[in-house]
């Protein structure tokens, strides 16, 4: 009869309450599942090196270089020490490793047997498949990247702490539009931070309503230096935003994939400050240009109405109305005129034909025959007598002479 | 007034395109003494109305030049 604990085990197949496991089965076990997984080739990027002297064993993290996984490492010294380049904080790796249980502190860890360093050909190849995957996912199409404003409120910059970068951005912002505003997120721009803080600084910047426009800014740098700015969780981090977002990435000559997927690509920070604000100088001489060609178009207008004004004003009609008073007056006279022509005409006619009619008056009276002395003897009823039967003896009768008359008597004739 | 009033009555180009048929009627002719009367005394009305339409711009003009100066010079 073995003891219980010996016996549990090996009879029964399934722990119960009554016949528990003791740990060291249970570890055991566990050991045994992870034993059977197998060796494995693993990537990801170094996070933690602890390397304490006196030991055979190195401790690291591994970490996943778009996720928050991690998991621990070790490896015998030897193996640590064959890789090349040597090992850094932030070096992309492919492990060969075996899952291991340790079963003192019921922890796991891979137990390293050789490491390599991820080659950069091979890294620009696997940038090249996610540039296309990301561009056939449409995250690159020229109609979803959006306009810088014109004058940001304020500007976001998301760089190293104290980088040239970061000057370069501020002071040449600042030469160009002294009252710039910034808020400036400093972060780690390599390594494994890298990526995290700066798809935070970026969520933090594009959730601040006053940030008009992000800029992501890094000086140059070797390929492998650059790979946080082609991470995808970046990439689409940025894709994400409503706030337009620009890189200045200083690179020569490979392009990391933020340039693609951001909304304006710039070659350098300092090229970021230019488009990110107006030049104040140049601002104000357009202004005073547009100024001055408002206020020609205007007096232009203003002139020209008032040479119409004036034309119009000076026509005879308008500038002088009494000509149509003495047209008329003119008129008046003219009628007045003639109306006295032609009655002095009539006059004239008249009176030549009264002198004539007095001259035919004349020429019929008997004045002329009395001239020559002649007279004539008028009865007192005014008969002209022509024998002595027209007149008895007695009757008063008139001579008319030509110059004048004599009063006379009918006499008596002696009987011969 | 009576200047404030008629201009409320008549835009600058309303006035200035009655003022061009008085002229034109004018110098076509043909009617009354009355009638050109009273279309010259029209006409005077509007080329004032006019006149003081294009004094006012002037003046609003001076006005922002000089503050215009003001501002660039303080």
């Amino acid at each position: 009869m073995s003891q219980p604990t010996d016996r549990a085990p090996a009879g029964s197949p399934r722990s119960t309450p009554d016949e528990p496991w003791p740990v060291r089965v249970v570890s055991q076990k566990i050991a045994g599942w992870i034993a059977r997984l197998g060796d494995v080739w693993v990537e990801g990027q170094v996070a933690q090196l602890s390397r304490r002297p006196g030991t055979n064993t190195v401790f690291l993290t591994l970490r996943d270089p778009a996720a928050d996984i991690s998991l621990p490492v070790t490896c015998w010294r030897q193996v640590f020490d064959d890789a090349q380049p040597p090992l850094t904080e932030g070096a992309r790796v492919i492990v060969h490793a075996k899952p291991e249980f340790y079963p003192a502190r019921g922890s796991l860890s891979l137990r390293a047997t050789e490491f390599r360093p991820v080659g950069i050909g091979e890294l620009l190849a696997r940038l090249e498949r996610l540039k296309a995957a990301l561009g056939a996912e449409g995250l690159f199409a020229a109609e979803r990247k959006r306009r810088l404003p014109f004058l940001p409120s304020t500007v976001g910059l998301i760089t190293g702490r104290a980088s040239a970068a970061e000057r370069d951005v501020l002071e040449n912002a600042r030469r160009r539009w002294p009252a710039v505003q910034f808020a400036v997120r400093n972060v780690a721009v390599q390594g494994a931070s890298a990526v995290p803080q700066m798809i935070g600084a970026l969520r933090d910047l594009d959730a601040d309503p006053d940030v008009d426009v992000i800029v992501i800014a890094r000086g140059g740098g070797s390929v492998e230096d650059l790979l946080p700015f082609s991470d995808e969780g970046l990439c689409r981090a940025v894709f994400a935003c409503r706030t337009p977002v620009v890189s200045a990435i200083g690179h020569e000559p490979d392009t990391p994939l933020l340039d693609f997927v951001a909304d304006v690509r710039c070659s350098t920070p300092t090229d970021a400050a230019k488009r990110v604000v107006p030049d104040l100088a140049e601002e104000t001489h357009r202004i005073g240009v547009a100024r001055d060609r408002l206020l020609r178009c205007i007096v232009g207008r203003l002139d020209r109405e008032q040479q119409w004004l004036d034309g119009a004003r000076s026509r005879p009609v308008m500038a002088r109305p009494e000509v149509m008073i003495d047209a008329r007056a003119n008129e008046v006279n003219g009628l007045l005129d003639r109306s006295r022509r032609c009655l002095a005409h009539r006059l004239d006619a008249a009176t030549g034909e009264l002198s004539h009619t007095r001259a035919r008056v004349t020429a019929l009276s008997p004045q002329a025959t009395l001239d020559r002395g002649y007279a004539v003897v008028q009865r007192e009823d005014g008969v002209v007598v022509r024998r002595p039967a027209d007149v008895d003896p007695g009757d008063q009768v008139r001579v008319r002479l030509a110059e004048g008359e004599i009063p006379a008597e009918v006499g008596f004739w002696d009987e011969p | 007034m009576a200047k404030n009033a008629a201009q409320a009555e008549l835009s600058y180009e309303e006035a200035r395109a009655e003022l061009g048929e008085v002229v034109q009627k004018l110098e076509a002719g043909g009617i009354t003494l009355e009638e050109s009367l009273a279309l010259w005394e029209r006409g005077e009305k509007l080329a004032d109305l006019c006149q003081s339409w294009l004094d006012g711009a002037r003046a609003r003009l001076n006005a922002a030049r000089a503050a215009d100066e003001t501002s660039s010079s303080g």
